[in-house]
């Protein structure tokens, strides 16, 4: 008997549904688990109220006759703060997307379109998944939407195509990231590329539709404008039945066909024609040992993550996730629709010189015992503790800075803001050290089990990553107040005495860090061992 | 007997007898310069034990994964079960029960719903599933632990797992890679029983494993592969002849002499 494609597709959506309660179950085993999970029902709450007094403050300011404002651009006022409440949860350290890997599923007679179908609607259930955090602002649309009743069918559907193309965006990306970053072929690093080229291709697409190119200046703020399907929704809530809004429609509709065909065509790709495989092995360039002015054990240590620098998938996804930051902000970012591109980039400057080391570290150094390949091998040999904590946050620290001052200067250049440079670049390598030091403590006191399911073959979460978000934050004082002082005294000449003043504090922080860790590990790291491979 | 209880294979669905159950020619994956598999070519009637012998880095894993139709050929073709393996993966995919030497699992399924699910992906009916289900588990003793998460379950528990999902569905084909690594011997034991079962019920059984001795009881017919290529094929009489070797003399001592494995002393230096 053969399976039709809708009993598969059943099939596929019960497994997701069974991966994520059990996970839940598994979670909230442990005490600490309900903690988590009230920090983040406080998080829905304070969500909805803020959208609540949103929604009740605009109505109550329409209804007087103050603003008229169009639809489109409330939804992408009133979507700013789910990205910013969907940095939460990773921060406190729940694994809210238990997802699918479609690898897993390759030995079954399931054909490659049922596949991606089935583990992008599997990214819809979970149940601290996005689209919970999507409601209110869809609420709010819909509310502020000026078309009222009239509007509310072709609203729905617009607003369907709208999840339908997310999720279809995010398991395109899903299956080209995994595939791309493991692999070691540069083709398959230029098709993940590829996906935000053709994102912004789209973007342009729009705006030629649509037309209303504007100053060169202000075109690549545009073109993240006019890549939001939340925009074409706008559209289509504020002209339900008038061309523009039929147009925003067809767009959203032929985007969304598009994005699922491209996914299939990807999936095809990655998961029949290139497929990686152990036997791929081939011979490496060999790495020396460098002589750095640290013990044999330090320059040892450091110098086998430097090969897993290059070599390991985990490493290279943190290193990669944190440079795509800057293509996410072209793309994704709602915040340029409302700002001019000058302060946009100040914006963007400012939040990437915190948020890129801390992607990076919240991915290696927040629970460096368990991202640590051979571990038990380790912990097996007579190297010192102290010596490879102390290596480990030289190469935390160097390649946090690296990828993060990419980030910045990418930024920058976009946003032509060159003359923000010197003092991000500074804040965020200050930043970098103190998240180390954070990330000590956090992986000697927090150790925990890591989890191999999902396209990141090793993922970060529990109390560890929470210990590290709050630790982080406390630790970054200095920063906060060396930028923010000259800032509130209008002195910008002050930065020079307040900058390396905060960096001598982190690096006295991680110093002490280093010590406490290493002496917490060396009388536990028994227990250690047993934690992260629970 | 495992699948005799609730047979899933339906009239003229199975496979011509005459056809060979594993078919391949010239098969050959190379990887960048290496080539993994060169030229294999085999032939495996219905219904044999047929076990898959090789060192490390042999091709032996190539050759599973092109079976079951995880990777594409470079060249030449694989047929099982009378279908071509790139053509007709899906077709492919139905007839066959795969063990895999690297076990992905969804590990946050529980023994049972991994049960469950390999069975629904290959259309068993609901109270099949259950019935055989019930029946692996317990005969793999895996009863008792059935209801927790594969995250949870040992090396050996898991793959005691996978080889239960991969009987459910009284696949035609099974395809092992190692299928005892791991394993305690009293599951060992009842593994080797119910395969020695399944191939008198004319499923056929491709067996790669380093542990000769269960090779050697089991199969009817075996192969040797050495840096990709066949160097030898047959049932084991035959393999001791054309090994040169007396008809007393060990699979193991065969199969040394096949792939030319090198005399190393065993002292070491530093130690003398």
């Amino acid at each position: 008997m053969r399976p039709c494609a809708i009993a598969n597709q059943r099939t596929l959506l019960w497994l997701k549904w069974r991966v994520t309660a059990n996970s839940y179950r598994r979670a909230l085993r442990r005490r600490r688990g309900w903690l988590t999970f009230a920090g983040l029902a406080l998080a829905f709450t304070v969500e909805w109220l803020v959208f609540a007094g949103l929604v009740a403050a605009v109505g109550y300011l329409k209804a007087a006759g103050f603003v008229q404002p169009p639809g489109f651009e409330w939804t992408a006022v009133a979507l700013l703060p789910l990205y910013l409440l969907l940095l939460l949860p990773s921060a406190t350290g729940v694994e809210l997307q238990t997802q699918v890997e479609a690898r897993k599923l390759l030995p079954y007679p399931v054909r490659v379109r049922e596949l991606f179908l089935g583990a992008a609607l599997g990214r819809t259930l979970g149940l601290l998944a996005p689209v919970p955090f999507l409601v209110p602002p869809v609420v709010a649309a819909f509310v502020l939407s000026s078309s009222g009743a009239a509007g509310m069918a072709p609203g729905l559907l617009a607003l369907g195509l709208l999840l339908l193309q997310g999720v279809f965006l995010s398991q395109l990306i899903a299956i080209t990231f995994q595939s791309s970053v493991a692999s070691r072929q540069g083709r398959d690093a230029l098709a993940f590329a590829g996906v935000f080229i053709a994102m912004l291709g789209w973007a342009a697409l729009q705006l030629w539709v649509f037309g209303n190119l504007g100053s060169r200046e202000a075109l690549l703020s545009r073109v993240s404008e006019g890549n939001l399907p939340p925009v074409l929704v706008g559209r289509v809530l504020a002209d339900p039945w008038g061309a523009g809004g039929l147009w925003a429609m067809g767009l959203l509709a032929a985007e969304t066909l598009a994005t699922f065909v491209a996914g299939t065509a990807l999936s095809h790709y990655f998961l029949n024609i290139r497929v990686a495989s152990r036997p791929a092995a081939r011979a490496v360039r060999a790495i020396e040992v460098q002589a750095l002015p640290l013990s044999p054990h330090a320059n040892l240590l450091l110098w086998k993550d430097r090969i897993y620098l290059k070599r390991d998938p985990l490493v290279r996804a943190a290193a990669y996730g944190t440079l795509m930051l800057v293509v996410v902000a072209i793309v994704s970012s709602a915040t340029t629709r409302v700002a001019d591109p000058r302060t946009a980039g100040a914006f963007f400057l400012a939040v990437f010189s915190f948020v890129a080391p801390w992607t990076f570290l919240s991915g290696l150094g927040a629970n460096l015992f368990g991202a640590e390949d051979g571990l038990s091998f380790l912990l097996a040999s007579p190297a010192d503790r102290r010596e490879f904590l102390r290596a480990k946050a030289v190469f935390l620290v160097v390649v946090a800075a690296i990828v993060s001052a990419a980030t910045l200067i990418g930024c920058a250049l976009i946003f032509n803001r060159a003359d923000l440079l010197p003092v991000a670049l500074s804040s965020t390598v200050a930043i970098a050290v103190g998240l180390t030091a954070a990330g000590m403590l956090s992986s000697a006191f927090f150790p925990s089990p890591v989890s191999r399911e999902g396209f990141r073959r090793k993922t970060v979460s529990g109390a560890g990553l929470g210990v590290f978000s709050a630790l982080g934050l406390l630790f970054l004082v200095p920063v906060a107040l060396a930028n923010g002082v000259p800032a509130a005294l209008g002195n910008r000449l002050l930065l020079l005495g307040t900058v390396p003043l905060a960096f001598a504090l982190e690096v006295a922080l991680l110093y002490t860090s280093v010590g406490e860790a290493a002496r917490k590990v060396e009388a536990d790291e028994g227990e250690i061992l047993l934690r992260v491979r629970a | 007997m495992v699948g005799a209880a609730a047979p899933s294979r339906g009239a003229g669905e199975g496979l011509p007898s005459a056809k060979p159950a594993i078919e391949t020619g010239a098969l050959t994956r190379t990887f960048d310069r290496f080539t993994a598999l060169d030229g294999l070519t085999l032939s495996i009637p219905r219904g044999a034990f047929f076990g898959f012998l090789g060192p490390n880095g042999s091709g032996k894993t190539t050759t599973i994964k092109i079976l079951a139709g995880l990777l594409r050929p470079t060249s030449g073709f694989a047929r099982v079960a009378g279908f071509d393996v790139v053509e007709r993966p899906l077709e492919v995919k139905r007839r066959i029960g795969l063990l895999s030497e690297d076990l992905t699992l969804y590990e946050r399924l529980t023994g049972r719903e991994l049960l469950e699910f390999s069975g629904r992906l290959h259309a068993v009916a609901p109270d099949v599933i259950r019935k055989r289900s019930e029946e692996l588990l317990f005969l793999l003793d895996l009863e008792e632990r059935a209801d927790e998460m594969l995250i949870d379950y040992s090396q050996g528990m898991k793959k005691k797992a996978t080889l239960a999902a991969a009987l459910l569905h009284d696949p035609e084909v099974l395809l092992l890679d190692e299928p005892f690594n791991g394993v305690d011997p009293v599951s060992a034991r009842v593994i080797k029983g119910i395969l020695g079962k399944l191939a008198r019920t004319n499923t056929t059984v491709f067996l790669s494993s380093h542990i000769l001795e269960v090779v050697e009881k089991l199969c009817t017919e075996v192969a040797v592969v050495h840096h990709g290529r066949l160097v030898g094929k047959g049932p084991l009489e035959e393999l001791r002849e054309r090994a040169k070797l007396g008809g007393s003399t060990s699979l193991e001592e065969v199969f040394l002499k096949l792939v030319e494995a090198p005399e190393r002393e065993g002292a070491l230096s530093w130690k003398q």
